[in-house]
């Protein structure tokens, strides 16, 4: 079912069966998402996607790949959806896999509606969260740019809770120019405070250093 | 008288003493010595005077008796002239009364006796009879007429063969009962000289009787020894020439009585005489005959052996012969005879004439051939039927054999004259004392009798013999002869042995074998029960001897394989069968054959152990196949469930949406509606697909249905759907339209597609960089439907594609490995063949089965 409009989030069902394709669209409708069908992983992995907020709901057998396949090939492919795991037969040892791989839920049918609502919204969530999260670090990411080396160099050591007087020791420079090097990067960095920049560069974490 | 002188004294060395004693005594002796000497000369002188004497005296009775002698010559001489005379004279004539009276004259004179008398020995009195005397009175004559004792004198001469002579009756001890007569008759002594024959036979007697006491001389009685020759010859031949004309006079009779044909021959062969006989047989009159001559009226082809034999007696050699000839009559037919000729000779020995004898024989001899033809053709017939016969006649001993009886006992008929009890040591030791015993019973029981025996060849063989024999009777009841019939039954014997021998091998065979066998005639009688058979016959309460010559199927009505047997016998076909046979209550299997005499034989086993093995095997094999089905279906878990999941699943989902969709303000109808049909279609595709399931965990009992192998393809298909789409397999089909139909198990199978789409999938998913491709087909070959199954997997080594079919193998870690050995016990029991082999083109294994085409009901 492709929606003409762009939506705020979309589901993804990816289902060999058409019968169980047809009844989770249906479901989700009636809850007002948007959903989107497809009837294999492939189908699925070389469409482009509406860049909304949404998840996947993942069948683990599929006609060729595996569910976990598909689960590796997207992370490959930068496709960074939350899935949810449907299943025809209770596997412990997959759903343990598919849960270690970052799944967001493994059900198996027949399923509580509820279930999968909850699962669907909370992988819905999770991908704002995370797309919310990946925005604010490109953004970060823009603003270490425009850091000088000196500056990337200060605001390392600054984060790691060095006095000014030990930075300018460390670097070899005087104090002051250090306090300048800093206001800068608090600057760029549109820091509030300290904290504030000491969380961005753990946002950053070590594509920073 | 010689002088004595010293010398002869030896004096000469004595001394002169010596010599004066020795002279004196010397001339003592002298003297004595010539005395001596004259008393010898004396005595000598005597003798020869006596002698002279003697001789003198003896020369003077020489002549004395040399007068005598004369005188005795003389008389001799007279007596021999007389003698002579008489006996020539005598010779010539043919009386013999007189000339015994002259012979009886001149030996009275001769012996001057007083009285004599000639006897004739009399054959039939056996004693002597007068036929000539002198001088006695009638009383003599009487008393003395017929003497065969030995009191008298003749008499005792004729018993003694002696002559006697009596010198004086009175005397005489052994004459006393004869002296009155002597007396009467007045003669004091007799001599009674027997009459010899030529060949010693005493004939008669001569005697003479004198007056006073006497005693014949030598001289006198050697006369009396020519006359006695003379009388014996007269007596001789008078009796000689009247045997000869009683002979004669008989001949003539018998001649003429015409018995025989009879003809009196010259040497010349001519007939000088011919009875009537002899004319009938030959067909001539008399006269006519008396102008031939034998030799004419012989037939051509005999007469060389006759005149030869006709001559040897004319030259002496023979006196007769008999002979065999044919003659040929007057009306030219021939005729057979026996000839006897005899010839009568002159006194010099030439033939006189010739007596025949002819025998017609014609009819006796065509009789004989006849006879001897029977003769023939019984010997023969005894020959080949290895008869002989035989006759012993009771009284008289007397045995026949027949000549095949000769051969029978190895024996020659010219060495042997077998006689009973003789007969007894050609009988073999141990049925001798049997034989006896029989025969003497029936001997004296007159009785008939029937023996079987062995005899023993002279060269060691041994012959069986079967005798019959009968008493026959004469009139009056009394057993004249047994006559029997004797039988070689050796080869019969040796036959039987044989075929008893076989019998018995045979029967051994047929008791030894664990099968009941049973033999039955054309009609279906029974006619053999080996061992085994007549004990079943026993279990089931009849008696297998007295089943013998019933027809089977009216003795055992219920036999459940009557029509099997009838067809048997009608079709000469062979039928195997399996049949359960109540009385016994056993599986019974029947191996039933047409035999060559038009009837049948059977074989019967007891197979309800092999039944109840079977059974028992083919519960065990259904069972494995169940326990293979449900393991096969245990590998199908994961899909199964996803086969099922998914629609319910599918059912759940829409009817929680429904609950959604019906919850808000204004509802969406038409997707609620939407959604409950598409709940009512997943319900059921859930529901085939347990049917399924269903379907092939039922426990297989074995029902076979017609139908195509297409749907078995298909429904596994189905089942293992997403299996193979899991595995990325793709999946072809080339399915036969218009298949022939199979009756099969449908469940069995579907059972083995399933093994073998399960197998192909393994050994796909173990190839990982090829394309996997699995290829069902089904087509229609000859009188089968074959199915292959192609995959493009890891293959099968070829030391193990046929091992692959084994029990237990397998190359999986999971599994039983009975999935293959399954599958072709089920293809198998069906009829089929099920084998693998590697892809011509690439990789893989291709699997294939084939299936009879069953007849659709």
């Amino acid at each position: 079912m492709t929606v003409a409009r762009i939506p705020s989030e979309v589901v993804f069902v990816v289902d060999d069966d058409a019968s169980m394709r047809d009844a989770i669209s249906r479901l989700l409708n009636a809850v007002g998402l948007t959903v989107q069908t497809f009837a294999s992983a492939r189908a699925f992995l070389n469409r482009r996607l509406p860049d909304v907020p949404g998840c996947v709901v993942l069948d683990v057998r599929l006609p060729g790949l595996s569910g976990l396949d598909v689960q590796r090939e997207m992370v490959e492919r930068g496709i960074h959806i939350p899935v949810v795991f449907i299943t025809g037969h209770g596997d412990i040892p997959m759903s343990v896999q598919a849960m270690k791989a970052g799944a967001v839920e493994f059900l198996t049918k027949p399923f509580r509606d509820q279930d999968l609502l909850d699962a669907v919204r909370s992988g819905i969530q999770l991908d704002r969260k995370e797309r919310e999260e990946r925005t604010e670090l490109a953004e970060l990411r823009d603003c270490v740019r425009h850091l000088t080396q000196r500056e990337q160099e200060v605001m390392s050591l600054v984060v790691s809770g060095l006095l000014n007087k030990q930075i300018a020791l460390q670097l070899g420079t005087s104090e002051k120019t250090i306090k300048i090097h800093r206001s800068q990067v608090m600057r760029k960095m549109r820091a509030n405070s300290l904290a504030h920049l000491v969380r961005m560069s753990q946002k950053l974490g070590t594509t920073f250093h | 008288m010689n002088e004595i002188d010293d010398t002869d004294l030896q004096l000469n060395h004595l001394s002169d003493d010596d010599r004066r004693t020795a002279r004196h005594k010397t001339s003592r002796r002298v003297q004595d010595e010539l005395e001596q000497r004259v008393n010898e000369r004396r005595k000598r002188l005597s003798a020869i005077k006596t002698e002279m004497t003697g001789e003198f005296s003896d020369r003077e009775h020489s002549e004395i008796e040399l007068t005598l002698v004369k005188d005795e010559l003389a008389a001799d001489l007279k007596n021999m002239i007389r003698f002579h005379e008489l006996s020539t004279r005598l010779l010539a004539s043919t009386e013999l009364q007189p000339l015994l009276e002259e012979v009886l004259e001149a030996t009275i004179e001769l012996l001057n006796a007083d009285f004599g008398n000639i006897q004739l020995f009399d054959q039939e009195s056996k004693a002597l009879e007068t036929t000539a005397h002198r001088g006695f009175k009638q009383d003599f004559l009487d008393h003395f007429s017929n003497v065969n004792e030995e009191s008298a004198a003749c008499g005792r001469a004729m018993r003694q063969g002696t002559r006697v002579i009596i010198e004086d009756v009175k005397s005489d001890p052994g004459f006393a009962p004869h002296r009155h007569i002597a007396a009467s008759a007045g003669f004091r002594a007799v001599q009674s000289t027997p009459l010899f024959s030529r060949s010693g036979e005493v004939l008669g007697m001569i005697s003479s009787h004198f007056r006073q006491p006497h005693c014949p001389s030598e001289h006198e009685l050697r006369f009396i020894d020519l006359y006695a020759h003379l009388a014996a010859e007269f007596i001789e031949r008078q009796r000689a020439s009247d045997e000869l004309s009683a002979s004669e006079t008989s001949f003539r009779r018998y001649f003429e009585l015409g018995l025989i044909g009879m003809a009196l021959t010259s040497p010349a062969k001519r007939f000088l005489e011919v009875n009537d006989e002899l004319c009938r047989i030959f067909g001539y009159k008399r006269e006519e005959l008396l102008q031939k001559s034998w030799a004419e009226l012989t037939h051509p082809d005999d007469l060389p052996d006759d005149a030869e034999l006709f001559n040897r007696v004319i030259t002496g050699e023979i006196d007769g012969y008999t002979l065999d000839k044919r003659w040929i009559r007057k009306d030219c037919q021939i005729i057979n005879s026996i000839v006897s000729a005899k010839s009568v000779r002159r006194t010099n020995g030439s033939v006189d004439y010739i007596v025949k004898l002819v025998q017609d024989i014609t009819e006796r001899k065509r009789a004989e051939e006849k006879s001897q033809r029977n003769e023939m053709y019984l010997a023969e017939g005894q020959r080949l039927s290895h008869t002989a016969s035989w006759a012993w006649n009771v009284s008289t001993g007397e045995v026949y054999w027949s000549p095949e009886l000769f051969r029978i006992c190895g024996l020659d008929a010219d060495e042997v004259r077998p006689g009973y009890p003789d007969v007894l040591q050609y009988i073999h030791p141990e049925d001798r004392a049997r034989v006896e015993q029989t025969f003497d019973d029936a001997v004296r029981e007159e009785k008939e009798y029937e023996l079987a025996y062995r005899v023993v060849l002279p060269n060691g063989t041994i012959r069986h013999v079967n005798n019959l024999a009968h008493p026959v009777f004469d009139d009056n009841g009394t057993v004249v002869e047994f006559v029997g019939t004797t039988i070689d039954t050796t080869e019969r014997v040796q036959a039987e042995e044989q075929v008893r021998q076989a019998h018995e091998r045979v029967d051994m065979l047929l008791d030894s074998i664990a099968d009941n066998f049973f033999g039955l005639d054309k009609e279906g009688r029974f006619i053999y029960f080996n061992e085994h058979a007549a004990e079943q016959m026993r279990r089931l309460g009849r008696d297998p001897d007295a089943l013998l010559g019933r027809v089977s199927w009216e003795e055992f009505p219920d036999m459940p394989n009557k029509e099997d047997v009838m067809r048997v016998l009608s079709d000469r076909v062979v039928i195997v069968d399996e049949l359960y046979y109540a009385p016994l209550e056993e599986w019974v299997e029947n191996h039933i054959y047409p035999s060559n005499d038009g009837g049948l034989v059977t074989f019967q086993r007891y197979i309800t152990q092999r039944k109840r093995t079977e059974e028992e095997l083919r519960k065990t094999q259904a069972e494995l196949a169940h326990v293979s089905r449900v393991t096969t279906l245990g590998e199908l878990t994961a899909s199964i469930a996803h086969e099922v999941n998914q629609p319910l699943g599918a059912i759940v989902t829409n009817g929680q949406a429904c609950l959604r969709l019906l919850a808000s303000n204004n509802p969406d109808l038409k997707e609620v509606r939407q959604a409950v049909e598409c709940m009512i279609a997943d319900g059921i595709r859930a529901s085939e697909v347990i049917q399924r399931i269903r379907r092939l965990l039922k426990k297989s009992r074995g029902g076979k249905s017609s139908y195509s192998i297409n749907d078995n393809i298909r429904e596994v298909l189905a089942l293992t759907a997403s299996e193979l789409t899991k595995d990325r397999i793709k999946v072809r089909t080339e399915l036969a339209d218009d298949l022939p139909h199979v009756i099969a198990d449908r469940v069995q199978i579907q059972q083995v597609v399933l093994n073998l789409v399960l197998n192909s999938k393994e050994a796909m998913s173990a190839a990982r960089w090829q394309p996997r491709e699995l290829l069902i087909s089904t087509e229609h070959a000859e009188s089968a439907i074959l199915v292959i199954i192609t995959d493009t997997g890891v293959g099968i080594a070829p030391e193990n594609r046929e091992r692959a079919f084994a029990p237990f193998f397998t190359s999986k870690e999971e599994g039983l490995g009975l999935g293959l050995s399954i599958s072709r016990t089920i293809i198998e029991s069906h009829g089929g063949r099920l084998w693998n082999k590697p892809n011509q083109a690439g990789q893989g294994t291709t699997f294939q089965f084939t299936l009879p085409i069953g007849e659709a009901p």
